[in-house]
């Protein structure tokens, strides 16, 4: 749909612009849920650290686009796809903005986290949470890079697991707590964690319904995807 | 089809109009609508249904059949030597292009109003009385008078001008001129009104102000209106129509064609692409 180039030079020029600063946004989140999980998983307070303190870089970039694309509409007035790629920017950047808070929630908790001295061996069962989250986020930027329906239909379907994956370490995060009560405060910081993981699916799950909007022109957010 | 994008040549079909070019409160149905310039053809098979009390927009590029066609629904191509038509065109289910029907009475039924204000060289009032009193629509002064100020009412012109109807029309703005002709128009209270691009001569404020009234006007009256700006088209019809060198390529919901239109052709129109 996008290869055919608009008249105005300008115009193609503006809308690649902002597809090329979403991208860019959202390596950003990606790499900040990248080191927030190694952070959290191998309780490094340094890495939790710059976590939880670069979060500004991210609300700038997104400041920046919502200003283009107001800018975008008011100028250009875009109709059928460049209309529905603006709105699909609008809303995507809003998701990874919030990816980017939970990004620094885990970096917040970490800080704390790692001051506590802990015998368990809970973090580990973070492992595969983290894992699948950061996939499904990769998976969901890519196919919204290339505009892929195909891929983005089956990323979102991934966010059950994911969901399902929450359950199973809530579980034993709660047994550890009922087997020692001293932990419970502790163990409170790390379900927070993996809640703000559990979320950042449910994200990357609504950037994938973005993609399918842009290219479809359906609206698949409350009828689920076939 | 053949197309051209940036001097390439590529295929792009236009069989069947698509989208919903047929819906069950028509006003007009045109069927397999042909329409030649001598040996020139400037439309092919033009299918659509034209809701009541609704507005329909014509749009697509200069050249591609728009202003034909709409001429079609009032019989204006009649006066053009070699042209001749082919299929149905119906009003209420009846066909305009019989034997008996006569054109005069039709375009009191379907007026129209054009590109450039073209008021006559006469009062304001005469302006909106000429017509009226032409198709006997009122029996005395008293009536006319009447009618005249209903008329202007309607257009939104009257507060404007309520003082000087006895002053020559031309001397109005190009606005208040093309809403003495809308006045006109209606005062000989015809169905349909055909716009031929209405506001291209006009600054933003009075095309808003024509506009505005246009949708006020639908509430009334069926029209079709003829414009170059998608805008347009947009703010103001329920429908919209799109026409590529003389096709109808695609007719729906203007809701629908300005944010998912289904035709690649429409797609490329609307967002200002070449195609
Ligand atoms: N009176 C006429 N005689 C010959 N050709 C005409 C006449 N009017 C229009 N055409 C041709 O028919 C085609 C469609 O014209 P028109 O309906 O005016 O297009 P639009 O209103 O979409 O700009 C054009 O190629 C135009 O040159
Ligand atoms: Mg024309």
């Amino acid at each position: 749909m996008m290869e055919i180039q608009h008249i105005s030079r300008q115009y193609n020029q503006e809308l690649e612009g902002v597809k090329n600063k979403v991208l860019k946004m959202g390596g950003l989140v990606e790499s900040q849920v990248e080191k927030a999980i190694s952070a959290l998983i191998e309780q490094n307070n340094e890495l939790a650290k710059e976590v939880a303190e670069s979060d500004d870089k991210i609300n700038k970039i997104e400041v920046e686009i919502d200003k283009k694309c107001a800018q975008l509409i008011a100028k250009r007035q875009p109709a059928a796809g460049d209309l529905r790629l603006i709105i699909a920017v609008i809303k995507v950047i809003t998701d990874l903005e919030r990816i980017g808070d939970e990004a620094e929630k885990i970096g917040r908790y970490t800080q704390k986290l790692t001051s506590i001295q802990d015998d368990t061996n809970m973090y580990a069962e973070l492992f595969r949470l983290g894992e699948q989250v950061i996939a499904m986020l990769r998976d969901a930027l890519d196919a919204f890079a290339r505009m892929d329906v195909e891929q983005a239909t089956k990323v979102a379907q991934t966010d059950r697991q994911i969901d399902q994956e929450f359950d199973r370490v809530s579980r034993i995060l709660v047994t550890y707590m009922m087997e020692n009560p001293r932990h419970i405060k502790t163990m409170l910081k790390v379900i927070w964690c993996a809640r703000a993981l559990e979320r950042i699916g449910d994200h990357s799950q609504n950037i994938c319904e973005y993609v399918v909007y842009f290219v479809n022109g359906q609206d698949i957010r409350h009828t689920g995807l076939e | 089809m053949i197309n051209k994008q940036n001097g390439e040549e590529f295929d792009i079909e236009i069989d069947k109009t698509v989208g919903k070019p047929f819906i069950d409160d028509a006003k007009f149905s045109t069927r397999n609508v042909e329409v030649f310039y001598g040996d020139k053809q400037a439309i092919f098979d033009a299918s659509i249904d034209i809701g009541k009390n609704q507005i329909t927009a014509m749009i697509g590029p200069s050249g591609c059949g728009k202003s034909t066609l709409l001429r079609c629904l009032n019989r204006m191509n009649d006066t053009i030597q070699d042209c001749r038509i082919s299929g149905a065109i119906k009003l209420d289910g009846e066909d305009i292009y019989q034997k008996h029907q006569d054109p005069v009475l039709l375009r009191a039924r379907v007026g129209m109003v054009f590109q450039k204000p073209n008021p006559f060289p006469k009062s304001i009032y005469d302006n909106v009385a000429y017509g009226a009193k032409l198709h006997g629509l009122a029996s005395n002064k008293i009536e006319l008078d009447a009618l005249v100020e209903k008329s202007l009412i309607r257009a939104g012109l009257f507060k404007e001008v309520k003082d000087l109807l006895h002053k020559p029309g031309t001397g109005l703005s190009g606005g208040q001129q093309q809403r003495l002709c809308i006045a006109r128009t209606i005062a000989i209270d015809p169905e349909v009104i055909l716009m031929d691009e209405p506001t291209s001569a006009l600054d933003p404020i009075a095309t808003a102000v024509i506009e505005e009234l246009m949708i006020s006007l639908s509430k009334k009256y069926t029209i079709v209106i003829v414009t170059h700006s998608m805008q347009q088209a947009a703010r103001v019809s329920q429908r919209t129509a799109y026409f590529h060198m003389g096709h109808l390529v695609e007719v729906n919901k203007t809701n629908t064609v300005f944010t998912n239109p289904e035709h690649q052709l429409t797609e490329n129109y609307i967002t200002g692409r070449f195609g």
